[in-house]
């Protein structure tokens, strides 16, 4: 143990010197969990405001009951003189999106000739248009509400305004929940932040078990290895680095993301366990794919595509498993998937226990391809 | 007086002794039967070109490859790949250099004599002296990727010194060395050679072999063909020193009257020089000038010829050391 400890020291000690631990560890991944993070952010309904305009053709009560109606929505309303500006605006991505509202809206509002609402789009901005069109139809069903009710109970000028404020006023008496997408889902945030954690966590790992090859083109293994320690204490010594590394670039992205992105990871025991096993998969799979290579370069080579393979499979840069059909399969053979899976399931404020299916999958990753690795591993400790 | 007697004893065992070493690669069997000793305090040489089975001798005998057939004990212990006692005993200097190169002479020299066992305190202690020893005590914290190649070379050989083991296996150390270096690394090795560490060297450079060992081991092709010291090695080649007298005269008369001295085998005359096959030409070389000089030769150069183990070499296995 004691020179497994010295070798682990020595090894964290040339990372942290050479700075590429801390770059692949920490530096990168953080930055693009902060990059990815923010960036989606964007497109969330939930985390941002749309800019709408409104032209008011009308010049009647419509505009003021459309704009009521935006009250507490992510809709903010922007009186536009024109059509054409608005198209203008639209145009150079200063609005989401615009609205017309046509001469005759009120009185169609009242029971007069139908009138149709134009929605103003930029197919570059699909979500924008989309926020106003159905911000239009809610305004649309209004109306036909009022107007249904107006009719059915044959109701004068002066109850039909009644009408219309009731309608408005009224609450529905049916909400809708969110409890299948966006509980389960992390916030974009958290996610990347997660996934991000993750995917270079298979990078860092790397510099611990893959530094064997490096260590016998070097020479130094021959000299550990005529050193009076056995051989167990220098694949014990390279285990504890990966196993340090990844450790510490976990829970520093999770610190991180958690105070300075604001990121939710969930309950810290749970979040602390998927981290532990997480690492033990990454290393576990790191060292297999060690195994396969005769040189340092060749390792590099196959446990880069190893991990970017896994990355993008087990939903680093999407949610593949969202995607459905053999996507969805394939990404529940990597461990990415089911690290995520379980800070899904914690962060939906489930109990411990959630993370134990991820974990236990993740634990049974890491057996199988550790006990692999070391039946394979003997080559790599020889001079 | 017994206990005194079995110090001596133990004094007197080898520090290594390899019986039969045999190791096969494949289809090469790269060492067939090797068997020398190392007494304590002697540098025994192994000399043999490229590919003639010495480093895979020194891996076996390093405790870093297993050896298909017989045995290597240290210091009394018998060594595998997993004897970790016998490996105390063994300091070990590879061929190429074997050192962190981002980390200080300092910080390779602490790792190593840890990973070989020593205490904090006598680590402390013993990487002070070292850096004396090789050198390099002023530019102790530096990177060693910072230092010249010379002081890379003489860090590599003090790492293998931290533990003062009984053995110091050295794999040619000089390959690649500027000429100072090279030197400085010799003196270093002739310095512990004298200090009572078994020194096990290995070159394909005959001068090397001649300056520092006591006994030299020609090993090619996986066997060793001799061993002995130089003189012993020298004396099996069953060769005289080569005098070579050029001059101006009487060559032939010159080279009949100086067949008549008892020590001259055979005398000829080529090239305009006379040659003389002598027994121990330096003690006889004054009574050849006076003969020659007698005989009518004016001499103007005088070159002789020592035999040395490049010829031992030549002479046992039909090959150059350098091919």
């Amino acid at each position: 143990m004691g020179a497994a400890l010295l070798i682990t020291a020595k090894d964290l000690r040339q990372r942290l010197r050479d700075r590429s631990a801390i770059l692949v560890a920490v530096v990168a991944p953080l930055a693009l969990a902060f990059a990815l993070g923010v960036t989606i952010s964007g497109f969330s309904a939930g985390s941002r405001t749309f800019q709408i305009g409104l032209v008011d053709l009308d010049h009647g009560p419509a505009a003021s009951g459309f704009t009521r109606a935006a009250n507490g929505t992510p809709v903010q309303l922007q009186a536009e003189a024109t059509t054409a500006w608005a198209r203008r605006l639209v145009k150079s991505g200063k609005l989401d999106a615009a609205v017309v509202l046509p001469r005759g809206t009120s009185a169609a509002t009242l029971g007069g000739a139908p009138v149709r609402i134009d929605v103003i789009g930029d197919p570059n901005n699909s979500i924008g248009t989309l926020v106003a069109r159905a911000f239009a139809d809610s305004y649309a069903s209004y109306v036909r509400t009022v107007a249904v009710t107006s009719r059915v109970l044959g109701s004068s000028r002066a109850a039909t305004v009644t009408v219309a404020g009731e309608v408005a006023a009224a609450k529905s008496p049916i909400s809708l929940g969110d409890v299948s997408t966006t509980q389960k889902n992390l916030d974009p945030k958290t996610y990347y932040a997660a996934a991000m954690a993750v995917f270079f966590l298979f990078f860092a790992v790397q510099f611990g078990i893959s530094s064997l090859l490096n260590e016998r083109a070097d020479g130094t293994l021959a000299r550990m290895l005529a050193a009076p320690i056995p051989r167990r204490s220098i694949l014990g010594g390279k285990v504890m680095t990966s196993l340090a590394l990844g450790l510490t670039s976990m829970v520093v992205l999770a610190l991180t993301t958690r105070f300075a992105l604001g990121a939710h990871w969930g309950n810290p025991l749970g979040v602390g366990a998927l981290i532990v096993c997480a690492v033990l998969a990454a290393t576990a799979v790191t060292a297999l794919v060690t195994t396969l290579a005769k040189t340092a370069e060749q390792a590099n080579a196959f446990l880069s595509i190893v991990s970017v393979v896994l990355g993008m499979l087990g939903g680093s840069f999407f949610p593949v498993a969202q995607a459905g059909g053999v996507l969805a399969t394939l990404s529940k053979l990597t461990p990415h998937a089911w690290f995520l899976s379980g800070l899904q399931d914690l962060s939906s404020g489930g109990a411990l226990s959630v993370i134990v299916e991820p974990a236990l999958i993740l634990l049974a990753i890491a057996v199988a391809c550790g006990a692999l690795a070391l039946m394979r591993i003997r080559r790599l400790i020889e001079p | 007086m017994v206990r005194n007697r079995l110090l001596d004893e133990k004094q007197k065992s080898p520090v290594l002794t390899c019986e039969g070493l045999r190791k096969r690669f494949g289809e090469i069997e790269a060492v067939r039967g090797v068997s020398f000793e190392i007494a304590p305090g002697e540098s025994y040489g192994l000399l043999g070109p490229n590919g003639a089975g010495k480093t895979t001798t020194i891996l076996i005998v390093a405790g870093l490859l297993e050896a298909d057939a017989g045995e290597a004990i240290v210091a009394g212990r018998r060594l595998t790949t997993k004897s970790v006692a016998a490996k105390s005993a063994i300091g070990f200097v590879p061929q190429d250099l074997a050192i962190y190169l981002d980390l200080t002479a300092r910080e390779n020299l602490t790792f190593f004599s840890r990973l070989y066992g020593l205490s904090g305190k006598e680590t402390r202690r013993r990487v002070d002296e070292v850096l004396e020893i090789i050198g390099l005590s002023e530019r102790a914290g530096d990177q060693a990727k910072t230092y010249s190649g010379g002081m890379k070379r003489r860090l590599n050989i003090g790492i293998g010194l931290l533990h003062a083991p009984s053995l110091l296996i050295l794999d040619e150390p000089t390959v690649g060395v500027d000429p100072q270096s090279r030197n400085a690394i010799l003196e270093s090795v002739e310095q512990l050679s004298g200090q009572g560490m078994a020194v096990l060297y290995t070159t394909h450079y005959m001068e090397e072999a001649e300056r520092l060992c006591d006994r030299v081991g020609i090993i090619d092709r996986g066997e060793l063909k001799a061993e002995g010291t130089r003189e012993e090695l020298v004396a099996l080649l069953g060769e005289h020193d080569k005098v070579h007298l050029a001059g101006s005269g009487h060559l032939d008369a010159a080279a009949k009257a100086c067949s008549g001295i008892g020590a001259v085998q055979a005398a000829s005359v080529a090239d305009g020089s006379i040659e003389l096959l002598v027994e121990g030409a330096s003690a006889v070389l004054p009574q050849i000038l006076t003969t020659v000089s007698a005989a009518g030769v004016s001499v103007h150069s005088v070159e002789v010829d020592e035999p040395n183990l490049e010829a031992v070499f030549l002479h046992l296995t039909g090959r150059a050391l350098r091919d």
